[in-house]
């Protein structure tokens, strides 16, 4: 997993946690990165489970939840770090519908490596989008936070319900409105 | 918390920012070497790239520079940018030095094509098979083929086109001159008054328009057909054997007479001449069958049969002699008849000189007569020659040269009769025209000599009893002076007949002087000359015409009839008309009284000598014979018309132009 999620993850710990609950999640999750990573860098996938994991039993909240409060989360870092890419949209809707097509090119781009999700649409009109998440990872949260922080981002609401294909939550499909 | 922990907390915060430092910075380390790597690799694949680009490049220049056919690169106005030593040369213009814009090159006749090519190749890039004459610098013309493609910039967009010319003018005259030779091939074959055909195992691939209108198939049927069935051969086992040697490749071709069946069911006879063709590998690729219709030649041949054999049954059976010889008159051939007349056998005669066998008298004849073969000439003659028993016999003959096949003379064919007995005939009779007219030469001197002697004594006895009356007619008593009076008269009489014999003798003669004779003049002295009664008027109503005659006997003919017409007429005013008409060979006269007339017995008697009507002293029954010997002299006729009391009608006629 790409290095960017541990650090917005960890960045999004101690701006919501505090600093402490960043070293203990750290302490208790007995990582091989010992903690440290960058952007730049990549880890393994694991070691995102276990700081999840550990920052759920530490602050008493469902995993699902903090996945989702991630992804709201991650959206702004990643906007900040790539203003141009959303810029370049008008809408949520049409951003939503491009992440495949377009953003993910980008992040191939700069990281050949990266292992992304994929978003298959299934329907789209003017108001709506329909598509189904796939990732063997199963952070459809994740997916769903980020949708959400979008529409905000644009000032904009919209009504998002999801339904998972499998128990595993590795193909989740998704059911967006916008509101008004 | 205290602060103790948050500096502990920060620290450890810290060296975990300052460890992900350093590990960000080994990464960009690790991807900037990686970079670096790839730049270096991507350059010296850059190099390589150009190198192989430029190598390419200059290979292309080179091919095009040294390619052997003309070729060239045009923008899209068609003038040339660039082109290969070939194209100067072939075109004999060069780009360096002027501009060369191509459509300008074509010939008039391929202009509109080109234009069409040139749209065609704007719109598909590239263009095969163009094919024109073009008119090169030196004003040659040539055929040329071109291939071109348009050339595109990177945007696709065209910017010319490249074209490679190929000479095809060889080419172009070779396939003109095959497909003229095919052309008067196909006139000769179509022309043909042979009928022509392709065959291949038997079937019929080609034929020309003799073959089809020879059998009455239309064209198109032929190709159905097998040459098997529409022909047999007029000797299958002969014809089979040379079929099989033909395929055997023992024989190039054979010639038979074959049967045709025409459509219409009819059938011809032609002679079939069928030549195998053969392909690179010795098989027999084709048959040609040249087809001639003898079905007349055929008919032509059987009637000559007929007819020479009906000639040979006449000249065996006729019953004149033949006899064929050569120039040197040896005996080729004769007849039975030409045996019978020689008495010889046919081998007796046979190779014998005809001359010396037959003993032919005048053989020198026969020369002369050979010679006119040579030329050519036929004719008829005589001759005598001697049988085999040795009599004279006299033949005719008729010559005629004898020719052989390549029209010369050879020799002559004679057809002899035998005129022995007509000749023997004609010799008897030669004789006794002699004979006659010895006698009659010697009887007309007779005459002559006899009436001359008779007329002296008979002027003694007329002078004598003229002076017995003189001196005694006091003494005599009446009936003694009517004696001397009778005696007179009959001695008048016999010196009239005296007369009329020696006008008759001479009237038949010979000789005539033959000379212009004006009737009329004739008809003025005959009234003068003769007694005429009286009561009695000669009379010419139509002036007579000159004749072409001899005048003494003229003079006789119409004497003659006038001096009898005027004594026979009792009427009160007698009238004797001269009359005449013009026919186209003859001149027809009438002389017409209104006498006595003549009964109708005597209208051929009175014609002949001594005879006479009645006992008339006056006539001495000569005159009207004498008219008739004048009249047949003229090749005239002579006739009489008569009505008793009414009058006579005397006619005879003279021909015009007598010939001698």
């Amino acid at each position: 997993m790409k290095g960017v999620v541990f650090t917005e993850f960890l960045e999004m710990v101690e701006s919501k946690f505090g600093l402490e609950t960043v070293d203990t999640i750290i302490e208790n999750s007995n990582l091989p990165s010992e903690g440290i990573y960058t952007s730049v860098g990549t880890y393994n996938f694991n070691e995102m489970v276990s700081l999840i994991t550990s920052l759920s039993s530490e602050v008493k909240t469902p995993v699902g939840d903090l996945i989702y409060a991630f992804g709201l989360f991650l959206f702004d870092g990643l906007a900040k770090a790539h203003p141009d890419v959303i810029k370049s949209y008008s809408s949520p809707l049409s951003l939503i519908y491009s992440i495949e097509d377009h953003i993910h090119v980008h992040v191939k781009k700069l990281y050949p490596d990266a292992e992304l999700p994929t978003f298959k649409i299934l329907e789209k009109t003017d108001t709506s989008i329909s598509m189904v998440y796939s990732s063997s990872r199963g952070l459809y949260q994740l997916a769903h936070g980020l949708i959400e922080k979008s529409f905000e981002h644009f000032n904009s609401s919209a009504t998002v319900t999801y339904k998972l294909l499998n128990e595993n939550g590795t193909e989740v499909k998704f059911d967006i409105t916008q509101n008004g | 918390m205290d602060s103790n922990k948050e500096i502990l907390l920060l620290k450890k915060a810290l060296e975990r920012q300052k460890k992900a430092r350093l590990q960000a910075e080994k990464i960009l380390e690790v991807k900037s070497k990686e970079l670096f790597d790839t730049t270096l690799h991507l350059k010296q694949a850059n190099n390589k790239l150009e190198n192989l680009l430029t190598e390419t490049t200059s290979q292309l220049d080179g091919g095009f520079v040294n390619i052997i056919d003309p070729y060239v690169v045009m923008d899209l106005s068609f003038n040339v940018v660039n082109m290969n030593n070939s194209a100067r040369e072939f075109l004999g213009y060069d780009n360096t030095k002027e501009t060369i814009n191509l459509p300008k090159l074509v010939h008039p006749d391929f202009v509109q094509y080109t234009i069409e090519s040139f749209k065609t190749l704007m719109q598909i890039g590239t263009l095969k098979n163009y094919r024109s004459k073009i008119i090169t610098k030196d004003g040659t013309r040539k055929w040329v083929q071109i291939n071109t493609s348009v050339i595109y910039d990177k945007h696709q967009k065209p910017i010319g086109a490249q074209g490679i010319i190929r000479d095809i003018s060889k080419e172009t005259e070779i396939k003109e001159m095959l497909s003229e030779q095919k052309r008067q091939l196909d006139i000769i074959v179509e022309n043909s008054p042979l009928g022509i055909v392709l065959t291949v195992n038997d079937e019929i691939i080609k034929c020309n328009a003799t073959f089809t209108a020879l059998l009455g198939y239309p064209e198109n049927v032929t190709n159905k057909l097998k040459l098997s069935d529409i022909s047999e051969s007029e000797d299958e086992v002969i014809t089979k054997k040379l079929e099989s040697d033909l395929n055997a490749g023992l024989i190039d071709n054979y010639s038979t007479v074959k049967r045709f069946f025409k459509k219409n069911g009819a059938q011809i006879l032609a002679k079939t001449s069928i030549s195998a063709v053969k392909n690179n590998e010795g098989k027999v690729e084709y048959q040609v069958c040249v087809i001639e219709d003898i079905t007349k030649e055929r008919q032509a041949e059987e009637k000559i049969k007929a007819e020479k054999e009906k000639y040979r049954g006449i000249i065996a059976n006729m019953n004149l002699g033949m006899v064929e010889v050569t120039i040197d008159n040896e005996i080729q051939l004769v007849n039975q008849s030409f045996c019978k007349m020689s008495g010889y056998s046919k081998d007796e005669l046979l190779g014998e000189d005809a001359v010396e066998i037959l003993k032919i008298k005048n053989s020198e004849k026969i020369e002369k007569k050979s010679e006119n073969r040579l030329k050519g000439i036929s004719d008829s003659y005589e001759i005598k020659i001697k049988n085999k028993k040795g009599e004279t016999r006299h033949w005719l003959v008729s010559g005629a040269p004898n020719y052989n096949e390549e029209g010369k003379v050879v020799g002559s064919i004679g057809i002899h009769l035998d005129i022995t007995e007509q000749k023997e005939l004609e010799l008897q009779k030669e004789q006794l025209l002699k004979e006659l007219k010895i006698s009659n030469d010697g009887l007309q001197e007779y005459a002559h000599i006899v009436s001359h002697d008779l007329k002296s004594p008979l002027r003694s006895i007329s002078a004598l009893a003229t002076w017995t009356y003189e001196d005694y007619k006091d003494v005599l008593d009446e009936a003694g002076v009517q004696n001397l009076t009778l005696m007179q008269e009959k001695v008048a009489f016999m010196d009239k007949l005296i007369h009329g014999i020696l006008e008759y003798s001479t009237a038949g003669s010979a000789q005539m002087s033959t000379s212009k004779v004006d009737l009329n003049t004739v008809i003025t002295d005959i009234k003068e000359s003769i007694y005429i009664p009286e009561h009695v008027a000669v009379v010419v109503p139509k002036k007579l015409p000159l004749l072409n005659a001899d005048s003494t006997k003229m003079h006789q003919l119409f004497q003659n009839i006038i001096g009898n017409a005027v004594v026979h007429i009792e009427a009160e005013k007698g009238l004797v008309q001269v009359l005449f008409k013009e026919e186209p060979e003859y001149w027809q006269f009438c002389i017409e009284d209104n006498g006595v007339g003549i009964p109708e017995k005597f209208h051929k008697k009175i014609f002949e000598i001594f005879q006479s009507i009645g006992d008339n002293e006056r006539s001495t029954g000569i005159g009207l014979s004498i008219v008739k010997k004048i009249v047949d002299r003229y090749e005239g006729k002579v006739w009489v018309e008569s009505e008793l009391g009414k009058g006579t009608k005397f006619f005879f006629t003279l021909k015009k132009d007598l010939e001698n």
